[in-house]
């Protein structure tokens, strides 16, 4: 509506002359007759300088090619011929091409004499045409060919600020800047040709200070011709639109950066929630801030502590190298409870600038209730930092600080199953053990191996047998630094596999050769003492010392030979008593034991110690079961002996019986017939028959006297006799025996006349006894020897034959009773010559090789008046030195 | 002639000592226990005794100590088939112990020693 009322308005025929190229006029509008001195019809075609006054014929030529070559209407003023007065005409520079005009049209040029300054709207007053304008609610300001400003309405001054008079017929050039816009000033030519429409949204501030928003629209007004003459600009107040638009963009904007929040976000939730390990998350999280989010010249650091009062390690970083990232780390960051940001005015911002920063934001990440590490970002450019940003980071921090939180439960968990499933690969391993060093082994090697606790050293001490000494017992690991080297490069080659090492106990012995074995089992310490290592030991409480503590005397010297600096010690009971001592250190690497470490050794010490109670139970079991095993052969043995010396006794009770019986027969028979015997004479033909009956006899009886020798205990009647004449009596006895049957008796008696207490009998009987045997063994052409010597406090005699020998197995038995290999005889005589010789309180010896001979070597004490001579003389020889001896020789 | 007074309850060997002994050129007085031993002894005082120890009723030992004390000087020798009376206290008081024997030289001799100590030659 506005536009046709406009067009109305401000339709006017202003007179105009279109010309060519060639200065030729092609059309003719309006009334001319001020420009032109030819009625229309005859002024076309004409050059349009003939009709200007001589003076100006020229100028005319310039001002169009100007025109045409910088496309910018001129206003000029021109004297015609047509009148007097100079006229002021407009050259417009057009585009016809659109229209039409005949071709070649291109400078319009109108009369604009006594034109913008008074507009000639004649049906219209001002006032009429002030109120039409004034109710449409819009500012209106008409302009010119020109670009004069022809009118303004209330509107528009109420809006600009400004009053009417100041503006009517003024160049549009002295409004407002804003409202210049898209009026090119040097390009009136395209409006008024084009024509086109336009809008935009300025802001201005009025004189009073005021700030305005306006939407500026153009209109031009076209003439019948379709030529724009005037350009309308209207202003459209839209400060409160304009600012509630603006408020939506900042919305939007915020939306926007909400969602880019929330999309950076989204991305690492899935990280913050999978990730496993922090070098997988950490980067992430920088990159995406700064890519995420879009900032350029931005750098983003993440920076963590292991734990309170240790430094912040720089663990990620985006946007620029890391040397920047350490240099940013190592200025300390300014504590703050809350996300710090730091900007131009800031007083922590010194140090940014040095590294050209303009500004930044400080997050800190918290797990409980402490700082563990910083999220921050910095920026080189301008850009303001938003809120919201610090936001983000808060954000961020947050979750940061629940991975951490999660990161570390997960690893004690772990540490845990750890813990558990090693203590388990070794309880499986002690059940295993057999004895106390298979089971020290097992257990140091387990606190000592990487899969176990890990420590470099770790060395036994037991309590020893008087119960007031720890001693050491064994030990794993090395003994000096040089040691520790070439272990460890051992170890690096051979990976066993820790259940197996637990279980090798062949390395048990190798252990107990190491040089550290060597040294530990020469150290023993008291313990009951005040020192560290005495109540460790007799409180149970496993504890962390170092040698630097001052400990006692005794601990410091009995541990320097180890070389021990800080170590822990943990102490061993079995059955509710202190036992042993383990010490642990890491000698080697230096790294401190944590409490952590210390309990692991409490549990698995005390895992060792029931294991070691059953041990140790078991052995004595064991020793128990031993002692009554040997206890039960033993009461076997005196059983059997009991059974066969009640049966001895039986026997011999029945051998006495039997034997007393038959003596007095015997001595009937024998007697009578040694009378006949003695009463015949050699002729008689019953002579021989009678001395067997005699010899038969003798025999029988021997073997009477014997039994019952053997049947009585034996009760010497002791005598000071001289142990010489003894042997000789029983060497006259078998004398005419050893002549009848081819053997020979040699002799070799000691001179000496010593008198000793034997009972002559019994040491007869043995006599006999010995060399009957010898006399049975051998055959015709065989030699007896009897040796003796007196010396000092010993009696020996030595009865040797050349007989068949007796074989070794037999050699044992032959002092039993009842041992023979003949198929006649009791097997008595030697247990009773071993009786005989046990009475006396001697010892015999026998040595026999099948088919040389038998030596029997008695020993007897020389018993003198007043008991067992003490003399030892000088003279004793050995025993075969002794056999050797050539005494005396008698025959 | 020495008397010699021989105690035994064998028969046998009552008959082997009387042959032996008389040949030694021995008035011999045989009695088959010890009560008719002591009997024997008081009626006929010989100048030796023989006894043997395993008798019924009044054996050796208690015959030899009834003698005794009728007179204590007289020479008593145990003979025994039992060598372990040795031992025993009792038989002490006797001038000798002999172990009985198919071979009675042994005892012969000790006959011989005693009555030589004791009687020195006389008759």
């Amino acid at each position: 509506m506005k536009k046709s009322i406009l067009d109305v308005l401000l339709e006017r025929a202003t007179a105009s002359v279109y010309i060519d190229g060639e200065r030729k006029i092609v059309r003719i509008k309006g009334e001319t007759d001020d420009l032109l001195n030819l009625p229309p019809e005859q002024a076309l075609g004409t050059d349009i300088a003939d009709h200007l006054a001589p003076a100006f014929r020229d100028t005319i030529t310039g001002i169009m090619e100007r025109c045409l070559n910088t496309g910018r209407s001129e206003s000029v003023s021109l004297r015609f011929l047509s009148g007097n007065d100079p006229r002021q005409v407009l050259f417009v520079p057009r585009d016809f091409s659109a229209s039409n005009w005949p071709e070649g049209a291109v400078i319009q040029m109108q009369d604009i004499t006594g034109g913008p300054r008074s507009f000639d709207v004649s049906f219209l007053s001002h006032e009429l045409f002030n109120s039409i304008l004034n109710d449409i609610g819009e500012g209106i300001i008409v302009l010119d060919p020109v670009l004069n400003i022809t009118h303004v309405n209330d509107f528009a001054m109420h809006l600009l600020g400004l009053k009417r008079e100041s503006l009517l017929g003024e160049h549009f050039s002295i409004l407002p800047a804003p409202l210049l816009e898209l009026l090119p000033r040097d390009d009136t030519a395209r409006i008024f040709e084009q024509g086109l429409e336009s809008h935009k949204v300025v802001h201005l501030t009025k004189p009073n200070g005021e700030e305005l928003s306006l939407l500026l629209n153009y209109y031009p007004v076209k003439d019948a011709d379709g030529l724009v003459t005037h350009v309308v600009e209207t202003l459209q107040d839209i400060t409160e639109e304009q600012k509630t638009a603006q408020k939506i963009q900042a919305i939007n904007r915020r939306l926007q950066e909400k969602v880019r929040e929330l999309s950076v976000l989204n991305k690492l939730s899935v990280d913050f929630n999978t990730c496993t390990e922090g070098d997988q998350l950490y980067p992430r999280v920088v990159s995406t801030i700064v890519c995420g989010l879009g900032f350029r010249d931005t750098v983003a650091i993440l920076s963590l502590r292991d734990a309170e009062g240790s430094p912040f390690r720089l663990r990620a970083f985006f946007g620029e190298g890391e040397e920047l990232a350490r240099r940013l780390i190592s200025k300390p960051d300014p504590v703050e409870p809350n996300t710090l940001i730091i900007t131009e005015d800031s007083p922590h911002l010194g140090f940014l600038r040095e590294l050209d920063l303009k500004s930044a934001i400080y997050s800190p990440i918290f797990v409980e209730s402490e700082v563990i590490g910083y999220l921050n970002v910095y920026h080189r450019s301008e850009d303001p930092l938003i809120r919201e940003e610090g936001t983000l980071l808060r954000i961020l921090s947050e979750n940061l600080g629940h991975f951490v939180k999660r990161i570390r439960a997960e690893r004690a968990l772990r540490e845990k199953v750890l813990t558990l499933s090693i203590l388990k690969s070794i309880s499986d391993a002690f059940k295993f053990c057999k004895n106390l060093s298979q089971l020290a082994y097992v257990y140091l090697t387990g606190v000592t191996a990487e899969e176990g606790l890990g420590f470099n050293r770790a060395l036994l001490f037991m309590l020893d047998e008087d119960g007031n000494k720890l001693r050491g017992h064994l030990a794993v690991g090395p003994a000096t630094p040089d040691e520790a080297d070439r272990i460890w490069k051992g170890m690096q080659h051979g990976s066993e596999e820790f259940a197996l090492l637990l279980h090798d106990f062949s390395k048990v012995e190798a252990l107990q050769e190491t040089e550290l074995n060597r040294r530990i089992r020469r150290i023993s310490m008291p313990c009951d003492g005040e020192s560290f290592l005495c109540r460790v030991f007799n409180d149970g409480i496993p504890m962390l010392m170092s040698m630097a503590q001052n400990p006692a005397e005794a601990e410091r010297k009995a541990l320097e030979s180890v070389s021990a600096g800080s170590f822990a010690a943990a102490p061993l009971f079995v059955a509710g008593r202190p036992t042993g001592l383990v010490i642990v250190d890491n000698f080697v690497t230096g790294k401190p034991i944590s409490e952590g470490d210390l309990r692991f050794l409490h549990l698995m010490t005390m895992a060792a110690q029931g294991y070691l109670e059953n041990m140790l139970l078991y052995e004595e079991l064991e020793t128990k079961v031993e002692s009554l095993k040997r206890s039960n052969e033993l009461l076997q043995e005196h059983r059997t002996r009991l059974a066969k010396l009640q049966q001895l006794s039986a026997l011999g009770e029945m051998a006495a019986s039997v034997a007393h019986e038959i003596r007095n027969p015997l001595v009937s028979i024998g007697g009578f017939a040694r009378s006949l015997h003695d009463d015949k004479t050699n002729d008689d033909p019953d002579y021989p028959y009678l001395k067997i009956i005699v010899d038969e006899v003798s025999r029988l009886e021997k073997v009477v006297t014997n039994l019952l020798s053997f049947a009585k205990p034996m009760r010497a009647k002791f005598q000071l006799v001289s142990p010489r004449e003894v042997i000789q009596q029983a060497i006259a006895i078998v004398e005419p025996e050893f002549a009848d049957d081819g053997l020979q008796i040699v002799t070799r008696i000691d001179r000496s006349t010593s008198m000793s207490w034997l009972d002559q009998h019994l040491i007869r009987h043995m006599l006999l006894n010995l060399i009957n045997n010898a006399r049975r063994a051998m055959r015709p052409g065989g030699k007896l020897t009897i040796s003796s010597r007196i010396s000092g406090g010993t009696i020996r005699i030595a009865v040797r034959d050349t007989g068949r020998g007796i074989p070794k197995e037999n050699i044992d038995k032959i002092f039993e009773p009842f041992f023979t290999t003949r198929s006649t005889g009791t097997g008595l005589g030697l247990s009773i010559v071993h009786n005989i010789v046990k009475t006396h309180g001697g010892s015999i010896t026998v040595k026999s090789k099948v088919g040389s001979g038998t030596t029997f070597l008695i020993t007897l004490p020389r018993l003198e008046p007043n008991g067992i001579t003490e003399e030892k003389s000088s003279e004793e020889t050995s025993e075969d030195r002794f056999l050797d001896y050539q005494g005396t020789q008698t025959e | 002639m020495y008397k010699i007074l021989i105690v035994d309850d064998e028969q046998n060997l009552r008959l082997l000592y009387e042959k032996e002994f008389k040949k030694e050129g021995y008035e011999v007085i045989l009695a088959e226990s010890g009560e008719e031993g002591l009997k024997m002894f008081q009626e006929l005082t010989p100048h030796l005794v023989i006894l043997d120890i395993k008798m019924p009723g009044l054996d050796g030992v208690e015959a030899m100590s009834k003698m005794l004390s009728i007179d204590n000087k007289i020479p008593v020798i145990l003979n025994t088939a039992y060598a372990s009376y040795q031992d025993n206290f009792t038989t002490w008081a006797a001038d000798a112990y002999v172990v009985k024997s198919s071979d009675i030289g042994g005892l012969k001799n000790r006959v011989r020693e005693i009555l030589a100590e004791r009687y020195g030659g006389q008759e």
